[in-house]
């Protein structure tokens, strides 16, 4: 009796609960499809968002992330739905996978490689100045007592 | 001179070689991401309204030209003589996909043309283009007797491309085991 009270319960208030869930307002789901818009390319002209896009594609491809997000989805849903269709390509920012590694890490490998390159050419550089500035200590006892007395026979002159 | 001196030159020389194979890629011909896989469920209304629905069920049980298609499309016109051709000489079925097209448009258009379609989906807001990556009109896919997607060609349809792509692709289908 108990189980059934509480079953009829459970059920008369799910649809209630999911009612809740899925009624979106209009706010919310406008701001949401011009999030997703933004981070979707349009593939027709490649280098807009389908948000930024006059293209009637990309005026389609709002209205259907408009209709997924109305249906409940999240936005990774609807991001991943555009992404079986076109590929990596629609994402406006290419997922870090193996393939895409050179793209995402090039930069960081040139600055390293720039980096790398200029600290060791200051080095050398450093090296080579120090190298032509003898110090006392270069010379051995023979060069010093000839330098000691080149410079007693100038100061006496 | 040393080796570095021409390093400068040796970049230089290599930027152009790669810019010059980029200047030869096409970037709006997409790949396709439904080669060898099953055509997308769909259901969409039949250009002809009293007619049935056009579902993915529909492109099964043989091989299958569904080409995209508009009444707004420069390329179609260019293409649709062939696609009229290429049904009379092979018969293949040949589904087409009106897309976002008007009706009245579409059939003044299949009226002057011809019409080499066997069924047409009317898909007004690319609800069936979109699910199918389509990028733009024309577009054709192969698509084999089980519902697998195995080609798809962006541009016109032209005596090259059937013969060199498609014919090869169909004549070298083999049903899977277990397929009567």
């Amino acid at each position: 009796m108990l189980r059934a009270l509480f079953l009829s319960f459970a059920l008369l208030s799910a649809p209630a609960a999911f009612a809740q869930s899925a009624e979106l307002d209009d706010a919310t789901v406008e701001q949401r499809t011009e999030d997703i818009s933004r981070t979707l390319r349009c593939v027709v002209c490649q280098n807009q968002s389908i948000a930024d896009s006059n293209a009637t594609l990309a005026e389609d491809m709002r209205r259907l992330v408009e209709v997924r997000v109305r249906a409940g989805d999240t936005d990774d849903e609807v991001r991943a739905y555009m992404q079986t269709n076109y590929g990596d390509f629609v994402l406006m920012s290419p997922p870090v996978k193996p393939t895409t590694y050179l793209l995402w890490f090039s930069p960081l490998l040139i600055v390293g490689g720039g980096l790398i390159w200029y600290v060791m050419s200051a080095r050398k550089r450093a090296a080579e100045a120090t190298g032509t500035e003898l110090g006392d200590e270069d010379l051995s006892a023979e060069e010093q007592a000839r330098l000691q007395k080149l410079m007693d026979e100038n100061a006496s002159s | 001179m040393s080796w570095k001196s021409y390093l400068p030159f040796a970049l230089f020389v290599g930027l152009i070689a790669v810019f010059g194979i980029g200047l030869t890629l096409k970037p709006q011909e997409l790949p396709s991401e439904f080669i060898n896989e099953p055509v997308p469920q769909f259901e969409i209304a039949n250009l002809f309204e009293d007619e049935p629905n056009v579902t993915s069920e529909t492109l099964t049980g043989e091989f299958t030209l569904l080409n995209v298609f508009g009444s707004w499309c420069r390329t179609c016109i260019i293409e649709h003589p062939y696609l009229v051709q290429l049904k009379e000489e092979t018969g293949i079925r040949i589904i087409g996909l009106d897309w976002r097209d008007t009706r009245p448009a579409a059939l003044e258009w299949l009226d002057r043309l011809g019409n080499p379609y066997d069924i047409i989906g009317f898909d007004e807001h690319s609800e069936v283009a979109i699910g199918l990556g389509v990028t733009g009109a024309p577009e054709t896919f192969l698509i084999d007797p089980e519902g697998i997607i195995r080609y798809k060609h962006v541009g016109e349809m032209n005596p090259e491309i059937w013969n060199e792509v498609f014919v090869p692709l169909i004549e070298n289908y083999t049903p899977p085991a277990g397929a009567a």
